[in-house]
């Protein structure tokens, strides 16, 4: 990236570009930094945004699991960000952030560090792999495929390649994880592609919580026509071995497979952890309910899966709401107005099959200063009517992120 | 700044950026008449005209302020769907249509009087879900005011009913 002032050859970092006014750095341009970064160039033009995320292409983890059962293309889930720089002038760095220091309003990246003004911190999740035995050490060999990308493509082909007859095995880590149902419709689309194109093979589903934690009764409806699918509640994985492709519950209990796929617990993003944005567990970030603030750093702001506290599920819709209203309130607060008060929205559609989705659906509001549930709800089953809602969700909000 | 554009941020989810949807499944919302919306908005929050999707999000549009949404998506500028449509069908659906003209006008564009919304530029695939829950007793059910429309949805198949979502969806672009 060669933006502004190029590094100088000195060995002291230096300010890597020079601000050109009143600057908000995004870290993390995922579905909530993206929607961020956006709408605070929309509301606001004079304020220069800085977009700091490695990857050069935004791949949406919002139906990939429809690339394990072959229904999507990994190609018609990637875009690009140039609709960000080129519609809304926002400027990307393709780099991670090293480290964050509220104290003298600076991001650190490996060649120097960015000032700010007000920080948006949106990193994500990543895993705790040292909670389950065996993992770090198996590296490619146990896939999670819970960051959509090369993970999802290479476990599309581990499950292709699954001879007719053979057992895949996978794990659903304890709430709070990204995404409730998704592993649920994992299961789905795993079973979907077996029945249809291997028949006597068998998935098997561990799940650490006692019950299935999302749109449960939906679920095990969708389930009825999956007989390959054996779940087990209350069986949570500690310890993989890829040698004897095997993996070992709490109880004990030893299951072999042909492909694995295991889904880890897990914690914000690095970057935040580092900046010790996170609370006493050493996981989840605690925010302001109205302007998304950290209580633990003034000027940072984090949304997304890395928050924790608000009462709504770590969803892409809710991230995305989420970057829309702490851009409106950084925005507000730069120049000298209160936020306003306005709470985030959720709907998350689930495909049970290659035709049918289902959804949950919860408003909210704000209520002295924190949000609060208004309802939440199910659609009475799963139907073709759903998926068609379901891809015009994708199609909307895919361009509300990064159009 | 219009004081609607921040509380209609959960629409653009699935409307669209400013209500003009890109998508088949869910109308447009950008350039809607305030009247209209209002009372799509009062019918999903009371349950009147089920939709799981609808429903809390009319709740909470309630709590926001419906009048400010409303007047937000009114002010913005209708752009008609992109999705394609089969020539021949607009053409049939055109042959059919002199019913619906009745109530939605000759243009298609809807009457308040008649309580009736404009059709014009909206995605053929919405357009046809939501005859097809006229036809089904599924768009609010029981209201005696759409009895007759229903009837009328009942006397069409499926492939008119298509074809009128191509033709009304043709028109404005
Ligand atoms: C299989 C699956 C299915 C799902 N389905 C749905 C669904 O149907 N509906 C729904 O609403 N949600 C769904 N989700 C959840 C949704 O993907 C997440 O809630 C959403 O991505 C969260 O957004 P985020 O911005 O917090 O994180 P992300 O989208 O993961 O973005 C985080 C970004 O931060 C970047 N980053 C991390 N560290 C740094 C650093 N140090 N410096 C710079 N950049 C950094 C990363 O590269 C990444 O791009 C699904 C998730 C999965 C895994
Ligand atoms: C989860 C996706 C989703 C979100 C988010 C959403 N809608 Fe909708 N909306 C739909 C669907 C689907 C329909 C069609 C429902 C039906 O069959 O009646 C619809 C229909 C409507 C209609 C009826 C239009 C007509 O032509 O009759 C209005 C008005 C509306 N929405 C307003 C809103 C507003 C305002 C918001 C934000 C506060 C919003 N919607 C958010 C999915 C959504
Ligand atoms: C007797 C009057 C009448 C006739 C005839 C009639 N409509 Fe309607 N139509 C209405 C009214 C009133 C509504 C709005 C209902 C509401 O408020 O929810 C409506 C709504 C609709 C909608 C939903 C639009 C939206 O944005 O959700 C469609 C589509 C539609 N009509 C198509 C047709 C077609 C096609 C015909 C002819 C085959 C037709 N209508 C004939 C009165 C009529």
């Amino acid at each position: 990236a060669s933006m502004g002032g190029a590094p100088t050859a000195t060995t002291t970092p230096s300010e890597l570009m020079p601000t050109t006014g009143r600057r908000v750095i995004v870290v993390g341009g995922g579905w909530a930094g993206a929607t961020a970064a956006k709408y605070v160039r929309m509301e606001d033009p004079s304020l220069e945004v800085v977009l700091i995320e490695p990857n050069r292409k935004f791949i949406s983890c919002p139906f990939s699991n429809l690339v394990l059962s072959g229904v999507r293309s990994i190609g018609s889930l990637t875009f690009g960000y140039n609709g960000l720089r080129e519609q809304h002038g926002v400027k990307i760095l393709h780099e991670s952030a090293t480290a964050i220091e509220p104290d003298t309003r600076r991001v650190r990246l490996d060649r120097g560090f960015l000032s700010y003004e007000r920080l948006i911190v949106a990193p994500g999740i990543d895993f705790q792999t040292e909670q389950i035995e065996g993992l770090a050490a198996a590296g490619d060999r146990v896939l999670h495929a819970w960051k959509a990308g090369p993970q999802t493509v290479a476990l599309a082909r581990q499950l292709k390649e699954m001879p007719d007859g053979g057992v895949f095995v996978m794990s659903v880590p304890p709430a709070a994880y990204r995404c409730p149902p998704g592993p649920y419709e994992r299961a789905c689309q795993v079973a979907w592609y077996l029945k249809t194109r291997k028949p006597r093979a068998k998935l098997i589903v561990l799940d650490a919580n006692q019950n299935v934690i999302s749109k449960t009764a939906l679920f095990r409806a969708a389930w009825q026509a999956y007989p390959n699918l054996e779940y087990r509640a209350s069986s949570k994985v500690v310890k993989v071995d890829p040698e004897a492709r095997e993996v070992t519950t709490e109880f004990g209990d030893k299951v072999r497979y042909d492909v694995v796929n295991v889904i880890p617990p897990q914690r914000a993003g690095a970057i935040a952890v580092q900046a010790d944005l996170v609370g006493v567990d050493k996981r989840w970030c605690e925010v302001d309910h109205v302007t998304y603030e950290s209580v633990k750093a003034k000027n940072v702001h984090v949304i997304g899966d890395s928050t924790i506290g608000i009462p709504v599920p770590k969803s892409g819709t809710i991230a995305n709401a989420m970057g829309k209203i702490a851009a409106t309130a950084v925005v507000n607060l730069i120049n000298g107005r209160p936020a306003p008060q306005m709470p985030p929205a959720n709907v998350c559609y689930s495909w049970v099959s290659d035709s049918e989705a289902m959804a949950v659906v919860n408003a909210y509001r704000i209520d002295n200063g924190k949000v609060v549930q208004i309802e939440q709800k199910l659609t009475p089953g799963q139907s073709t009517l759903y998926a068609q809602h379901a891809t015009a969700w994708a199609t909307s909000i895919w361009a509300d992120i990064l159009a | 700044d219009a004081p609607g554009f921040t509380k209609a941020f959960s629409c653009s989810a699935c409307h669209g950026r400013a209500g003009a949807t890109r998508a088949d499944a869910v109308p447009s919302l950008a350039g809607m008449p305030a009247w209209y919306l209002k009372k799509a908005i009062d019918d999903y929050a009371a349950g009147r005209r089920p939709s799981p999707e609808m429903e809390p999000f009319s709740k909470m549009v309630k709590t926001l302020g419906v009048d400010e949404v409303a007047g937000y998506f009114a002010a913005q500028p209708r752009e008609a769907s992109q999705i394609k449509v089969d020539r021949t069908a607009v053409v049939n659906g055109r042959a059919a249509s002199a019913t619906c003209a009745a109530c939605h006008g000759e243009d298609g564009r809807g009457d308040a009087a008649k309580g009736t919304p404009d059709l014009t530029g909206q995605p053929p695939g919405y357009l046809l879900n939501q005859m097809k829950l006229f036809k089904a007793e599924k768009r609010s059910p029981g209201d005696a005011t759409l009895t007759s429309i229903k009837v009328f949805m009942k006397s069409l198949d499926d492939a008119t009913l298509a074809d009128l979502a191509a033709y009304y969806s043709s028109l404005g672009r």
